[in-house]
Formats: C-alpha cells, structure tokens, sequence
C-alpha cells in the first residue's frame, strides 16, 4: 500500500530530508516538496566543520548532494497545527499540506549562565565565528566537554597551533561515542599532540577578564583566548512547543517515525526525522542519535514507506566515526557499555586497531581505528585475513 | 547515468562504499576507494546508488549524466 502524499512540507534543509527527497524522486514520487530552513546557509554537511573547514579558507562547501530543483524557502517555522497538518511562519506566512516532515535536527546546548562571547559549534556562522577568531590571532582555547565534537575541535586547533585544553565531568574523551569504552586510549591522543585534559571536573564559573577568559574549574583556574562550549546538542523543537505533540527529549515517533501526540495516538500526517526524533526501540523506550547516517537512513526509510515499500533502512546496524589526532575512528553497532573490548588487529606503525565487543558474531560491535579495510570485513562478517 | 569515480583528494577511507557495493568498489591497502575497471556505468544499480548516498565524504561523483529527466525515469524503472 501506498502512502503518497501531493504535498509534503519539510521543517529543516540538510541530510535527513535531502535523503527523504532524493529517495522520493528515485522511486517516482511526483509530488510536491516545500522546504523551509531559517538558517541562510543551509544545507550544508556539518561533519566537515569540526574538521577540514576550520584547516582551511573560504566558506562552506556548497552541498553538491542538495536534490536538483528543490527551492529552500528561508524562513522559520514557529508553530504547527498537527490536525490540519499547517506550518506556521516567522514571515510567508502558513504552509499548509498533506504530510509534515519535522527534520528540524538539534542546536548546541548552552551552559547554564554562560556569558556573551563563548564559543560553540554548530552551524555554519558557528564555524566561521571560530575559524576567525583563530584566524585574528587566538593562541589558546579552553573546549568545554569532550564528546566527539570538542575531542575533534582539540584536534584541530591543536593542528593550528593553539594551546588546548579540554575540560570535561566524564571520566575519558568519548564517554557516549566509545559507551565508556578506550579512555584511556583516547586520552593519549590527546595527549600526544600536546593537548591539555582535565576529566571529571565541573566548570564552576566563565569569566572574561580584559582580554582573556578564565574559567574556574572544581577549584582550579585556567586561562585562554577562546572558550569553546561542547557539551552536546538538544532538540530544535521549541517551536513545536504548543504542537501537542509529545516533545519530551525530541519528537517521540514510532520506530519507522510517525510522530506522537502527548496523549500517545499517532499524529496522523506528521512524520520526524534525523536528529530531532525519538524513535521507540524495541524495549519501549524512546531513542535519539545524533549521526548523520542514522539521518540518512530516516529519510531513505520515509521515502520507501509513502511508497509502500518494506524499507530495510533502519534495519542496519549504526556507523559512526570521528576523525582526529591523525586517526581515523569508526564504529559499527551498538557498543554495550558492559563487556571487554578485544584488540584483533594492530599495526603500530600506523597507529591502527581493530576492537570488537560482544562473542556472538552476529551481534558484534566494532571500533576501527586506522583500519578502515580491516574494519569493513569484520562489520561484514567477512574473516579478517586477506 | 554518468561514469562512475572515487574523486581521491576527498575520499578518507571510510569502506562504505565497499561494505555497501563490494561488487562496484575496491579499497586499496591504504583504505582508499576505487571503482572496479569496467564498473564505471553501474551507477543505477540500487546498491551503487546507497554507496554514493552514503559517503560520508560524498567523494563517489558521476561524471556528466544525461538529462535530469531521463534519470530519474531510468532509476524509477529500476
Ligand atoms: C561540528 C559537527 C560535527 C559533526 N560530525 C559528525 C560526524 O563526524 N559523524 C556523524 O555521524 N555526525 C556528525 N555530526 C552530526 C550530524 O551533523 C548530524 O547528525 C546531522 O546533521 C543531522 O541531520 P538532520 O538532517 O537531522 O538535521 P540538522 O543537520 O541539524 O539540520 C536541521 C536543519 O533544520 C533547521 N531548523 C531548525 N529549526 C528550524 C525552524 N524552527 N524553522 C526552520 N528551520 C529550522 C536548521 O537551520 C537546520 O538547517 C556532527 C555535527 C556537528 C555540529
Ligand atoms: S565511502 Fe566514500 S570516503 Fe569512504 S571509501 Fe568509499 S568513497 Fe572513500
């Protein structure tokens, strides 16, 4: 059966709905799509903002991959009417339609109290505003967590020649990316480019003093040219806030992304994809990535789905990875946070390993650091030889 | 459809590709992507098509394709 919408409006012009789009052409759909983004830049890729766009010069990349004939319109969604499926506007007006897609992603968390003129990075603008400050002179940066973003932009700037420390009230860089696994790991490499860790302190207080910062953590202070916030990402759906629908940590969806009204019936019509849903496990409970695959998959999935076909998308194990201190890291599955991580594969020289969790071949997780072909095999079940 | 190439200054390694379209793409010992000779014009075959979707690097380019119309026909019938 089919589910074919005329008229689907998307909230949100990146990843997970230039998938929905492009998918939907490939099967046929000769619908309509009216996309709308506030920010003006959009799309764009962000993984590169924590890597090579802050090596470099220029502005970010134009998303080649962005679906051809597809117009953004530049304005911000504040309000949606589930039942009559309609947009509300920041200007332009309403947009009313068959099917809403909510793709609206996550933004930066902001420490409570933060003050004026601490950095973070999420968007494009974010990126710049730091590449600049690096680019007028910056010689140290204090980053505040270290989950794979901060541990990346340690890297990086660490690469541009800045003093760096990394302050964070996890025990290890990664907590969340390695489920508590290869600390220590994780922490050399930091420390191996020169990079400055203090874990499981709480940052007390953020102080500009003339021209520097001064950051006091659990009794300790530090100081720097840049203080970069990278404590992790929320949700974007303040707008939905008078949407009735169940909003608690992102848009609560069935497992294929039909989103859910706070009484727990199906908002008929409205759909969440990418990093913004919430999607129900197995277990009941209700889950968030933060991956750009994983949006990927959302929106490849919704497609096949308003085209009846039995999507295999989400079926795939998870793949992420980060890229830093001169390592290549990816992870296929999910990591339990229990159990002993095996090293299968070394070759020192390169810095390269091959870990796997779990005995069950089938279930396994990976980490590949440095070893993307070993890596490949062993997620495809193949025999590492060869 | 276009011919089929792994653009080297952009591909990092990541194997997507291989692990997505082991019949298309070959990774060489250092980890890098290479479409396999003769695999050029495989580019509407459904797993090539994920390959390409799904690099994250987006690295796998098709040279010149043919008019956006009879693509999406092509793929559609596919
Ligand atoms: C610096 C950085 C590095 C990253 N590196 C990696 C990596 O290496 N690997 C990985 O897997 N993932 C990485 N990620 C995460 C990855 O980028 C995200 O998972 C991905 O972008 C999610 O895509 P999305 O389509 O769900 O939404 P997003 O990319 O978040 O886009 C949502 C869009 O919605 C728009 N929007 C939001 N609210 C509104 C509104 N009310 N009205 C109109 N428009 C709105 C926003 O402007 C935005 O353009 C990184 C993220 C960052 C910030
Ligand atoms: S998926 Fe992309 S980056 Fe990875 S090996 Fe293939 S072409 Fe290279």
């Amino acid at each position: 059966m089919t589910h074919l919408p005329d008229r689907v409006a998307i909230i949100g012009a990146s990843v997970a709905s230039a998938m929905l789009i492009e998918r939907s052409r490939e099967l046929g759909f000769a619908g309509e799509f009216i996309v709308i983004d506030s920010d003006p830049n959009a799309p764009y890729d962000r993984p590169p903002l924590s890597k090579q766009f802050l090596l470099g010069t220029g502005s970010v990349e134009p998303a080649e991959w962005w679906p051809e004939a597809t117009p953004i319109l530049n304005a911000k969604a504040i309000g949606l009417l589930p039942d009559k499926r309609t947009v509300l506007l920041d200007k332009l007006g309403e947009v009313a339609a068959d099917a809403v897609v909510i793709a609206s992603g996550a933004g930066s968390i902001r420490l409570p109290k933060e003050p004026a003129g601490v950095l973070s990075l999420r968007t494009a603008e974010d990126a710049l505003a730091l590449r600049n400050a690096v680019d007028a002179g910056a010689a140290s940066a204090i980053i505040i967590g270290a989950g794979t973003i901060g541990a990346e932009l340690a890297s990086t700037l660490a690469q541009r020649g800045l003093a760096v420390t990394v302050v964070d009230l996890a025990p290890q860089p990664m907590q969340r990316f390695f489920s508590g696994h290869l600390g220590e790991e994780a922490k050399a490499w930091m420390h191996s480019a020169g990079v400055v860790t203090h874990f499981g302190v709480a940052v007390e207080s953020i102080q500009k003093t003339d021209a520097a910062w001064t950051v006091q953590v659990s009794g300790l202070d530090l100081h720097a040219d840049l203080v970069i916030s990278a404590v992790g990402a929320r949700p974007n759906t303040e707008w939905l806030t008078y949407s009735d629908l169940d909003i608690s940590n992102g848009v609560r969806c069935t497992a294929d992304g039909k989103a859910l009204l706070t009484s727990g019936e199906i908002a008929d019509g409205i759909f969440a994809i990418g990093d913004v849903s919430a999607r129900q496990a197995e277990d009941g409970t209700f889950r968030r990535f933060e991956s750009w695959t994983q949006a990927q998959r959302h929106g490849a999935a919704l497609a096949e789905y308003f085209a009846g076909f039995e999507s295999m998308e989400l079926e795939q194990a998870p793949y992420g990875w980060t890229e830093q201190f001169g390592r290549k890291v990816q992870v296929h599955g999910m990591l339990p946070p229990e159990g002993e991580l095996v090293q299968v594969y070394a070759a020192e020289e390169r810095n390269a390993a091959l870990y796997r969790i779990g005995s069950a071949e089938e279930e396994a997780a990976w980490i590949g650091v440095n070893a993307p072909r070993q890596f490949s095999r062993a997620s495809m079940g193949m025999s590492l030889l060869s | 459809m276009g011919e089929l190439w792994v653009d080297g200054g952009r591909c990092q390694g990541h194997a997507r590709c291989w692990a997505l379209a082991p019949e298309t793409f070959e990774i060489d010992e250092e980890g890098y992507a290479h479409v396999i000779p003769g695999r050029e014009n495989s580019g509407d075959e459904p797993n090539v098509r994920k390959a390409i979707r799904n690099c994250p690097e987006r690295a796998i380019l098709e040279r010149e394709s043919t008019e956006a119309g009879e693509k999406a026909a092509e793929v559609s019938a596919s």
